[in-house]
């Protein structure tokens, strides 16, 4: 009898086991967390997320009555172009062009470091000079900032100026930055080379990609200060939406990437200048430093987009830091902007369901 | 000879409709017993589980068997460390197993479900550049029904067959009426209609065991090749103006008429040609080893990655020419070849009856099986995520005899653990601007069950 009845348990303890767990469902999951090379297309941060109120969607940092034309991200660091508002008085002649800064209203360009603003994700205060134009070869004004942290320790950064593509040393990229002897860069025969970007490349030399005049130009180093020109830049791949003609690439924004799969690879991104005036950031992709594929898109919508740089948050996420036009105290002028890839990446602070 | 005539003609009836679809089955077994030898019992099956491992075994024992049970996986799968939350699976597995017999001739009639918990069956269209677990995210949300017929004509010679059924589903939306942009609340009026179907499909499966002595087994199966459609149709106005069909757009006294077609159809469900050859073999009656081999026809994979075609038009008035840019037209997008490979996956299972008295026996198992991915590395433009697959499963069964009155026969219950590990593979894309761009899957899946079988004199 006893057996009969732990016979009986037995079934009614599977039965009930078996039914039990058989109304376990859920409702499912969802498909996030998928990879995402984060190379684009981009979208502006919202000023919830930048923190930075009262002004643009996506503007990286406040600033009234200053132009910034070019800015670089490197580490907790933005290094850009500023120029002053020295003559409120200026009016621009009826045929300057439109969203180009009036430069007789600005004084001389020259190079600030801002530091990471403590609230919001993306933004910056406005920070101190680090170097203004001051050797003969450099003329007037230095612009174009690129700073790189070096893998053992100190860090370099590169400008632009009237004579070329000059370097400067500092301990860190927050420290006081030091002349080398310039330029290490000059003219080759026509323009001088402008808007230097520089990553470790694939072979972990320092590769110089830079805006040539009529395209983009490189050069590459041993040592990061001594660079050597190199021909053979090619760029492949249709663009699908080229509704108007392509004048030519220019202003060149590099970043190193180590994808997940142990591969080096340098993305590019560049300005499309257009015949019809616009300028679309485009990316450029490459396993040697020299081969490009290029996505067939642009990379962010708006259609006056100067000198992106791109900053990779991790392997998934990347910042695209750009010059949009603004206008500031009646002036035409440019702010710096931040764009995140993958778009529907948010970095919105959670809103308070108690409010 | 004389027994075989009945029996092909039994077989043949089977051809009629019946209902299966083998999905969770190819991914996480059927029943407890099974499952932890690795799915290595063509050549013996004999529980409710022959009607997916091998239908001739559902004649083996000549007894009528009852199963029922309970059977979830859990995925831990990611990419780029990151967990790509594929839904668990779970639900009630049955099986049926009845015999017959004239004369000398012996035959039987099997019939096996599984029915998952949360859905009976799914059908998704991803966009068609996002990764997706191919094998383990919609796969496995169906429902497996069959029913088989099986004969001995011969007490070493078993054979079993049965045609399975599976649906997919055709849907046709159609909207018409007027939208007011200027009022969309109030002076907006559509209505739509939606026409869908379930359309089924059918597909073979057979096998035969063979047994040239008491200690030996072999077995043969054939499963068939089925492809589930997906087909959608969504139509928005006509062409013809004026029609009652027709779908305007009104803004003030601007009234723009507008049309839409948008077809997908694409490949929701696949399994290719299976063919299995096993062996067992009982050198001393308290241990059975077993070897499977299954050969998979992945090569003839349709791609889920189908095509679609849209149709726009909209006749602009000359007012908003300059508002409202219509594209001239829209790419249709075409189905992109997975470039599947053949599949061969070995299957290894070992049961040790550790305890036989005369009311009760308990045995052991552990089995292991390795399946090759099929998928190639993604290196274009799809990103159909895979990889291989060790499966390490345990279990174990305890048989009560000696229940009269209660039951004229004995009671099985079988529980077992199964672990998969997926090593991680790395998937570069050829071109540096790829969207999606590099990057590592892999992970582990947990599943588990138990059944309990009853197997009457």
């Amino acid at each position: 009898m006893s057996r009969r009845l732990a016979l009986v348990g037995c079934v009614v303890l599977a039965s009930g086991v078996a039914l039990g767990c058989s109304v376990i469902g859920d409702p499912g999951g969802t498909p996030d967390g998928l990879p995402h090379g984060g190379s684009g297309v981009f979208r502006l941060l919202s000023i919830e997320e930048t923190g930075i109120v009262g002004s643009l969607p996506g503007r990286a940092m406040a600033l009234r009555g200053v132009a910034i034309e070019s800015a670089m991200r490197a580490g907790d660091h933005l290094f850009y172009t500023h120029q002053d508002l020295v003559d409120e008085e200026a009016t621009p002649p009826d045929d300057h062009p439109e969203q180009e800064v009036y430069q007789p209203a600005f004084g001389p360009r020259e190079i600030h470091r801002a530091a990471l603003r403590d609230e919001g994700v993306g933004a910056f205060d406005a920070g101190p000079r680090i170097l203004a134009a001051s050797e003969p070869w450099e003329g007037a004004a230095v612009f174009d900032p690129w700073a790189i942290a070096l893998p053992g320790g100190g860090a370099l950064l590169y400008y632009a100026a009237e004579g070329g593509i000059g370097v400067a040393r500092a301990p860190s990229l927050d420290g006081a930055f030091t002349r080398e002897p310039g330029p290490v860069l000059g003219p080759d025969g026509g323009a001088a080379p402008r808007r230097p970007t520089v990553v470790v490349g694939p072979d972990d030399a320092f590769w110089m990609y830079f805006d040539a005049g009529d395209g983009i130009g490189v050069a590459r180093s041993e040592d990061g200060l001594s660079f050597t020109r190199v021909d053979g830049l090619t760029v492949e791949g249709e663009d699908e939406t080229d509704d108007s003609g392509e004048l030519r690439l220019a202003n060149p924004g590099a970043v190193r990437v180590e994808t997940r799969a142990g591969r080096v690879l340098v993305r590019l991104y560049v300005e499309s200048v257009r015949d019809d005036g616009t300028r679309l950031a485009y990316l450029l992709g490459s396993e040697d430093g020299l081969a490009f594929d290029r996505f067939p898109r642009p990379v962010m919508e708006q259609g006056d987009v100067r000198f992106p740089a791109p900053y990779l948050v991790d392997d998934r996420v990347t910042f695209l830091y750009a010059n949009l036009p603004f206008v500031s105290r009646g002036f035409q002028t440019r702010a710096v902007t931040v764009a995140v890839a993958p778009a529907g990446e948010s970095f919105a602070p959670p809103v308070d369901e108690s409010m | 000879m004389r027994a075989l005539v009945p029996a092909l003609l039994a077989l043949l009836a089977l051809l009629a409709p019946s209902l299966a679809g083998a999905q969770a089955m190819d991914t996480y077994g059927m029943g407890a017993r099974s499952t932890a030898l690795g799915g290595a019992v063509a050549a013996d099956v004999e529980d409710f589980s022959a009607n997916y491992y091998n239908p001739a075994g559902i004649v083996r024992s000549g007894q009528l068997r009852v199963g029922a049970g309970w059977f979830g996986a859990h995925h831990d799968l990611s990419m780029n460390d990151v967990a790509s939350n594929v839904d668990p699976v779970h639900g009630i597995v049955v099986g049926l197993n009845v015999p017959g017999q004239i004369d000398d001739f012996r035959f039987g009639f099997g019939l096996g479900v599984h029915l998952n918990d949360q859905r009976v069956s799914r059908t998704r269209s991803l966009p068609r550049q996002r990764p997706r677990w191919e094998f383990y995210d919609n796969r496995p949300q169906r429902t497996y029904l069959s029913t088989h017929l099986a004969i001995q004509p011969w007490p070493w010679l078993r054979i079993g067959g049965g045609i399975g059924f599976l649906s997919y589903t055709a849907t046709q939306l159609t909207i018409r009426g007027a939208i007011d942009i200027t009022s969309p609340e109030r002076g907006s009026r559509l209505e739509h209609s939606l026409d869908g179907e379930l359309i089924t499909i059918r597909f073979p499966q057979a096998g035969v065991q063979v047994q040239p002595t008491d200690w030996l087994d072999f077995g043969v199966v054939y499963r068939g090749e089925y492809a589930l459609s997906n087909d959608l149709t969504a139509t928005v106005g006509t062409r013809e103006l004026g029609s009652p069909d027709s779908v305007v757009i009104r803004a003030g006294d601007l009234t723009i008429p507008g049309y839409l077609s948008l077809l997908t159809a694409s490949t929701n469900s696949y399994s290719p040609h299976q063919f299995v050859f096993g062996g067992s073999v009982r050198p001393i009656p308290e241990l059975r080893l077993s070897f499977d081999l299954t050969w998979l026809l992945w090569n003839l994979y349709q791609s889920p990655l189908g095509r679609s075609n849209v149709e726009l038009d909209i006749i602009v008035p000359p007012e908003l020419a300059d508002m409202i840019m219509v594209p001239d037209s829209i790419t249709p997008g075409e189905p992109v070849d997975a470039f599947f490979q053949d599949r061969v996956v070995p299957r290894f299972g070992v049961e040790v009856t550790a305890l036989r008295e005369p009311d009760v026996r308990l045995d052991v198992r552990a089995g292991y099986f390795y399946e090759n991915s099929p998928i190639p590395e993604q290196r274009g433009y799809t990103n159909l995520v895979d990889s291989d697959r060790h499966a390490f499963n345990l279990g174990a069964g305890l048989e009560l005899f000696a229940l009269r009155p209660l039951l004229p026969g004995s009671l099985s219950i079988d529980l077992y653990l199964q672990y998969s590990f997926l090593p991680e593979r790395a998937h570069r894309k050829v071109l540096t601007v790829d969207a999606v761009g590099d990057y590592v899957a892999g992970g582990h899946i947990f599943a588990g069950g138990a059944t309990v079988e009853a197997r009457f004199e």
